[in-house]
């Protein structure tokens, strides 16, 4: 009797503590995902009453007929793979801000600074900064009595300007997310390896390293997903222009949904991405954990 | 025990409680207000136009002069940001949730012709100027409120200064450009195409002007390559890149947008500017003076004895849409609304009106006619090309762009384009 009354109490309280996060996922996850795949296979432009079912015509699509989307994927690339380069100055970056240098809690703070500030007041202050009319980067160019630089408008040059600000603006994380994983070590080990005679680089290499990798990998998924779904900072900035040069995958969805009315098609282009994103997060637990 | 017991039916009745009340909470209608038994009615407009609005709500409350002729009536005016206003319908559409009275942008209209009522019998479209001009598969789903011309807004001290006459053909146009840019003090022509669409008026228009129809885009959905040498698209964008060629937008017209545009403008550092006549109060609420202003049309023919061709976009479309339960009421407000209301209205923010009877005696836009015999065509884009544009991605603007940056050839972009435009057909 005594029992069964705990595991009661033990259900209700675990059924009332559920309820309202499982309610909520449900209606703001599961039940716009299985929206999001049902839309996928019609043609809706946004706004009819009737959604004609297109079978799996929208992924073909995307697949074989849409270069510009293939395109917009490279765009995307040069976020991941500038993100990627910075990782290694982001761990050396994190382990001097562990107590290595003075003032470390100031430059903490600064360090992430950046990543609590609205992305779009960042834009706005990159808009200025790269501006061609005005712009300080062009004014320091002049200054040295070089030529100017068409930061935004060069279609070569626009995704690696639009690339630093993301840098500029999501490394803090990363360094604070590494800094933390430093302050987790045990500090016998670190201690045992100074008596063993061991220069800070293998202490990095052959201790830090190896006991951060978790934290490591949660940095490279975040780092893939970010890249592969970035839109504020070259919608903000360039709404993906010149000439859609710096349109990235999201971009080119949320334009495929709102500027040609064609929701069934973006929808299928945002499952693409998820399925993307799964892939290369395997490839790159797969090829991270080689080594280990 | 006991005490357990209650203490766990107490617990489970405010669970039950919390739940039954959230969801009759979610479950409840808000609008009310239109099936009362006492036949009272709340009318729900939305609108996007900052002066319409506060012509409405401030200047001759819409509310309170509709309540003179229908006391029963009351209507509810929501304002939304033009920037949102689409979206904002769409959503709104999609979740049943649309105001019973609504304008629908031009650029919007097919996609609405399902969604609308036909106002084909309104005494109000029979005396709208536009109303059969803009019908989407044959029926007139919105009565245009205003029709916006394009100009070419320019600094008269500038023009002064440069001992420059307005132009009359697209050479000349050309030409006094050029003589501003060789005096290296003035941007000639203001284009901040970081944000693409400044450059309707070259880019979107020039093709409907070069055939003398503002349904050419309509025609051109039609054709398998509407894009060849010697057909007006690809007349107009040669007239076009001759423009761009010419360097007379600054030093780099793709690095500065639609602000920095305006600012430049509006300071008198750029001598024209290339817009619709709804420019002219964000230039004045921008600080500019009239005095300096000056407008002329956008003169695209080849010769002074060509025609010249303007054009005409309708714009605001109210419509009211299949879900709202109140369709009657809302179709008496169209012809209410319509009538004295609008012409009020139309004169007070200065619009040109799209009624028959209404007069419109606008000095400033009228020194733009002066002198030319213009021609007005009438924008309008149908489904059949809004079908074609959305599946090939057609961007005008963003070609705009391309050709600006100067690293394809016009040949190469516009066979690039018949290309796409045929797949696109096809499909």
């Amino acid at each position: 009797m005594f029992k069964n009354n705990v595991k009661m109490q033990k259900n209700i309280v675990l059924v009332t503590f559920l309820f309202i996060p499982t309610i909520l996922i449900s209606l703001f996850m599961i039940y716009p995902l299985i929206r999001l795949v049902a839309l996928s296979f019609t043609s809706w432009d946004g706004l009819s009453l009737t959604k004609t079912f297109v079978g799996l015509t929208n992924f073909k699509k995307i697949i074989f007929d849409s270069p510009e989307v293939w395109l917009s994927l490279k765009n995307n690339g040069i976020y991941f793979l500038g993100h990627l380069l910075f990782i290694p100055i982001e761990l050396f970056l994190a382990f001097l801000l562990d107590k290595r240098v003075r003032y470390s809690k100031m430059f903490k703070t600064i360090t992430f600074l950046p990543y609590m500030i609205n992305t779009v007041a960042v834009a706005c202050m990159f808009i200025f900064l790269y501006s061609s009319q005005d712009g300080v980067l062009n004014s320091m160019l002049q200054f040295f009595h070089m030529d100017k630089i068409g930061w935004l408008s060069d279609p070569e040059i626009v995704n690696y300007s639009l690339t630093g600000v993301s840098l500029w603006k999501f490394s803090g994380i990363h360094i604070i997310l590494f800094l933390a994983a430093f302050q987790s070590l045990q500090t016998d080990m670190l201690e045992a390896s100074i008596i063993d005679g061991a220069s800070t680089f293998k202490q990095f290499y052959h201790i830090v390293l190896p006991n951060i990798k978790p934290v490591v990998e949660l940095v490279l998924f975040l780092n893939v997903r970010g890249a592969l779904q970035i839109f504020d900072i070259p919608y903000v900035m360039t709404s993906g222009g010149p000439n859609h040069a710096s349109e990235t995958f999201t971009v080119q969805t949320i334009n495929t949904a709102f500027q040609y009315q064609n929701f069934g098609l973006a929808c299928a282009m945002a499952i693409v991405l998820m399925i993307i994103i799964i892939i290369f997060s395997i490839i790159q637990k797969k090829l991270f954990n080689l080594k280990g | 025990m006991v005490k357990k017991k209650l203490l766990k039916k107490i617990s489970l009745s405010l669970v039950t409680a919390t739940l039954l009340s959230t969801i009759a909470v979610g479950c409840s209608n808000s609008n009310s207000a239109s099936t009362a038994s006492d036949k009272k009615v709340t009318l729900k407009m939305a609108l996007w136009g900052d002066d319409e609005y506060k012509y409405m709500t401030e200047t001759n409350k819409i509310a309170d002069a509709y309540k003179k002729v229908h006391p029963n009536v009351t209507i509810e005016v929501e304002k939304i940001a033009k920037t949102e206003y689409d979206n904002t319908m769409k959503i709104r559409s999609t979740a049943n949730q649309l105001p019973d009275v609504f304008p629908v942008r031009q650029a919007n209209l097919s996609l609405y012709g399902d969604t609308m009522v036909p106002l084909n019998d309104l005494k109000a479209t029979a005396n709208n100027i536009y109303a059969k001009e803009t019908m989407i598969k044959g029926n007139v789903i919105g009565l245009p409120e205003a029709v916006f011309n394009e100009f070419v807004y320019y600094n008269k001290n500038i023009f002064k200064e440069y001992n420059l006459e307005i132009p009359k053909t697209w050479d000349e146009f050309i030409k006094v450009c050029q003589t501003i840019k060789d005096g290296k003090k003035y941007t000639p022509l203001a284009l901040g195409l970081k944000d693409s669409w400044v450059n309707y008026p070259l880019n979107e228009y020039m093709p409907m002007l070069e055939a003398g129809d503002g349904q050419y885009y309509n025609k051109m959905a039609t054709k398998d390559d509407p894009f060849t040498k010697g057909q007006p698209f690809y007349n107009a964008y040669t007239k076009i890149q001759k423009l761009y060629d010419a360097k007379v937008f600054g030093e780099d017209p793709l690095g500065y947008g639609w602000d920095q545009q305006r600012a430049m403008f509006v300071a008198g550092k750029a001598a024209m500017f290339a817009a619709g006549s709804w420019y002219k109060s964000d230039y004045n609420q921008n600080g500019g003076k009239d005095e300096n202003l000056g407008v002329f049309l956008l003169p695209t023919r080849n010769n002074a004895s060509d025609p010249f061709y303007t054009t005409a976009m309708t714009e605001f479309f109210w419509g009211i849409p299949k879900t709202s339960k109140n369709q009657k009421e809302a179709k008496e407000f169209l012809e209410w609304f319509f009538g004295d209301y609008y012409t009020q209205l139309a004169t007070t923010i200065k619009i040109k009106p799209t009624m028959n009877g209404v007069s419109y005696n606008d000095k400033f836009f009228a020194q733009a006619f002066d002198g030319v015999d213009a021609k007005s065509v009438t924008v309008f884009y149908d489904e059949k090309y809004n079908k074609v544009k959305n599946a090939m991605k057609f961007d005008v603007n963003g070609i705009g762009q391309q050709m600006m940056a100067g690293k394809t050839s016009l040949d190469s972009i516009m066979n690039d384009l018949n290309t796409q435009w045929k797949k696109a057909r096809g499909n």
